[in-house]
């Protein structure tokens, strides 16, 4: 265990990233190196020592010996930082990217270096903004992930991927120049951009007009990279034009940047009650719309998007009550719900290769050719419903309990309800697919869906569906150390 | 015009061009103008950033060899009168991300404008709306 490495899990695949552009076309070499990239990335995180890493700078307090040149207190290098938090985050991300790759190479005839080259550079950027400790650091990430999730969009081709990845990009840039915009104004106030060194130098209060605008901006910005109300619609179009699995991966993403991104507005400005309340009116609107969205529609794809942009919210609630319970809950929900969802992207994902569709009023008669498949997809929408004894439901139950804990009852029956809606819409998606009788569309073109799952999606969906009951039985040894993390968000507020 | 007129001046600009951006995003009708908007967003945020990092009468923020070696004890001096660098390099940094970002979207413009014969965005988002 070295804590040296971690400057790895960003720079990997960054390397990676640009020698999979340059292999692009020499498929053997795509297909071994992209298999070989993604066991480096599993691997770095778990190799990896607590601890933080400072790139070309100085320590915290030291100044350079012998030298005329004053090197302030003050700490000017970038730095990441690694926990027990960071750890987790950085692996399930490399978990479902790994799905992602290991099923392009195996399962498409020609890989693409380039698509496999912006998955890298998406897990690159997302790992970045969640260790950085430096705001102007998280912009560039910020920006890097959001060009990088529109390329693997793109790569699925298609009218609708194209207008997709357009508007996530035109709205992807007034969110980074709102995001820009507030760092500009935090440094001409304060001079510094660590996030530790704001942190102190803010100092407990939020009065100056140039700083509330800065913290009105950056709230912009994690409204966007979140999927929060009113960006939920941009999300949601981005996962619903994605090939499901990759929607697993984006869904992933986003709520990685919500939880990381989330954390670094709270420990900045976490006592100005303002921005808690914005941030949770919003949050809320997300769950309910997503909710009843994902209700509406006649496609599988885009009402799993909805679902994931309404659970988006969901997490959003419990960090935004800015108490160290909420907090804790939002971030347990987050990874809970980002592994539940992507189960369920995964066998939609299945199910679209085969029939060439996920239109509701298409698919039907499931059941009977794929009751494996039928099997695990049930068990993600329970998680991700919040039934016990599945992951989601430890995380659901303990936001509902800190709503109360916060003195907000009623915002507890509303995620109640809100939960409600997601499994309704849920179990409406899996009777059209499964339990209903095969259509005539289905039966004309001879869809042909088996039992026999292909041996990565059945191992992804197996190990998915083991940490959905895994940590549904056995929360504590995880919750109990983020609710570390969480008691330390709020210091000094 | 002294300079602390120039810096008053130059965040006025930068609001305006932030401003007219989010026009063109919001309500101009070709693909084309939208990106503009997105450019000039993007602009006005280095505009600001270059202008907080200006020093009225101040000097290139680089200590050179002949300065090095005539100091006397600790640059406060310099440090005084030499502008801000951080955020000059900090505009560097966008101005590759503006640019990236430009490309991709001027690419999805043309796949659009191929697919329907038009940049128009009530033609090629007219599909969602319904």
């Amino acid at each position: 265990m070295n804590s040296e490495l971690i400057p790895l899990m960003v720079v990997f695949p960054l390397i990676a990233a640009i020698l999979l552009n340059l292999m692009h076309g020499k498929q053997r070499a795509v297909r071994i190196f992209g298999t070989v990239a993604m066991i480096v990335v599993l691997a770095v995180p778990l190799l990896t020592a607590y601890g933080s890493h400072l790139f070309g700078a100085h320590p915290v307090d030291d100044a350079l010996p012998a030298s005329k040149i004053v090197i302030p207190e003050i700490n000017l290098a970038i730095e990441y930082s690694f926990a027990f938090l960071q750890k987790a985050l950085v692996f399930l991300l490399a978990v479902i990217a790994t799905f992602v790759v290991v099923s392009h190479t195996s399962n498409e005839k020609r890989v693409s270096g380039v698509y496999l080259s912006m998955i890298m550079l998406s897990i690159a950027a997302v790992s970045a903004v969640v260790m950085v400790n430096d705001i102007f650091n998280m912009f560039v990430f910020i920006e890097i992930a959001t060009i990088s999730q529109a390329a693997i969009v793109i790569a699925h081709g298609g009218a609708d991927a194209y207008k997709a990845a357009f508007k996530y990009l035109v709205f992807g840039g007034i969110a980074g120049g709102s995001i820009l915009f507030g760092i500009a104004l935090l440094l001409g106030t304060y001079g510094v951009l660590n996030i530790s060194d704001l942190h102190q130098a803010i100092g407990g209060s939020v009065g100056d007009p140039v700083v509330l605008t800065a913290v009105a901006l950056l709230v912009i910005g994690w409204l966007f990279e979140s999927g929060i109300f009113p960006f939920h619609s941009i999300k949601s179009n981005l996962y619903s034009a994605a090939k499901p699995d990759v929607a697993a991966l984006l869904q992933t993403e986003t709520k990685l940047m919500l939880v990381a991104i989330g954390i670094i507005l709270l420990r900045l400005f976490g006592g100005y009650s303002n921005m808690t309340a914005v941030m949770l009116g919003l949050s809320i609107a997300t769950m309910v719309f997503g909710a009843v969205m994902a209700m509406m529609q006649t496609d599988f794809r885009r009402l799993l998007a909805y679902s994931a942009v309404s659970q988006a919210g969901l997490v959003g609630v419990g960090i935004s009550l800015g108490t160290a319970a909420g907090i804790a809950a939002g971030i347990f929900h987050a990874i809970n719900d980002a592994i539940a969802m992507s189960l369920l992207f995964i066998t939609v994902y299945f199910i679209y290769e085969r029939a060439k569709t996920s239109d509701l009023t298409k698919l039907g008669g499931l059941l009977s050719k794929a009751p494996r498949l039928a099997f695990l997809q049930i068990i993600g929408i329970l998680a991700v419903s919040g039934i016990p004894p599945f992951n989601a439901y430890q995380s659901e139950f303990r936001i509902i309990e800190s709503t109360v804990a916060a003195g907000y009852p009623e915002l507890g029956v509303l995620v109640i309800l809100g939960t409600i809606l997601t499994f309704v819409a849920l179990m409406k998606g899996f009777y059209l697919t499964f339990l209903r009788e095969e259509t005539t569309v289905m039966a004309l073109e001879k869809v042909r869906i088996s039992n026999a799952l292909p041996k990565v999606t059945l191992a992804a969906l197996v190990i998915l569906c083991l940490a959905c009951i895994g940590i549904g039985l056995f929360p504590m040894p995880f919750y109990d150390r983020i609710a570390d993390v969480a008691l330390n968000v709020m210091v000094g507020w | 015009m002294n300079g602390a007129d120039v810096q008053v001046w130059s965040f006025v600009t930068a609001g305006l061009m932030f401003i007219v951006g989010l026009y063109a995003i919001v309500f101009m009708e070709n693909l084309i103008k939208k990106v503009i908007g997105v450019m000039l967003i993007g602009d006005a945020v280095n505009l600001v950033l270059i202008t907080s990092g200006f020093k009225p009468g101040g000097i290139v923020p680089i200590i050179g060899e002949e300065l090095y070696n005539n100091a006397s004890g600790l640059f406060q001096g310099f440090a005084d009168q030499a502008a801000y660098s951080l955020p000059f390099a900090l505009v560097l940094t966008n101005i590759v991300i503006g640019a990236s970002t430009l490309a991709v979207l001027l690419g999805l413009t043309i796949k659009l404008y191929q697919r329907y014969n038009s940049l128009s965005v009530t033609t090629i988002f007219k599909e969602d709306e319904s």
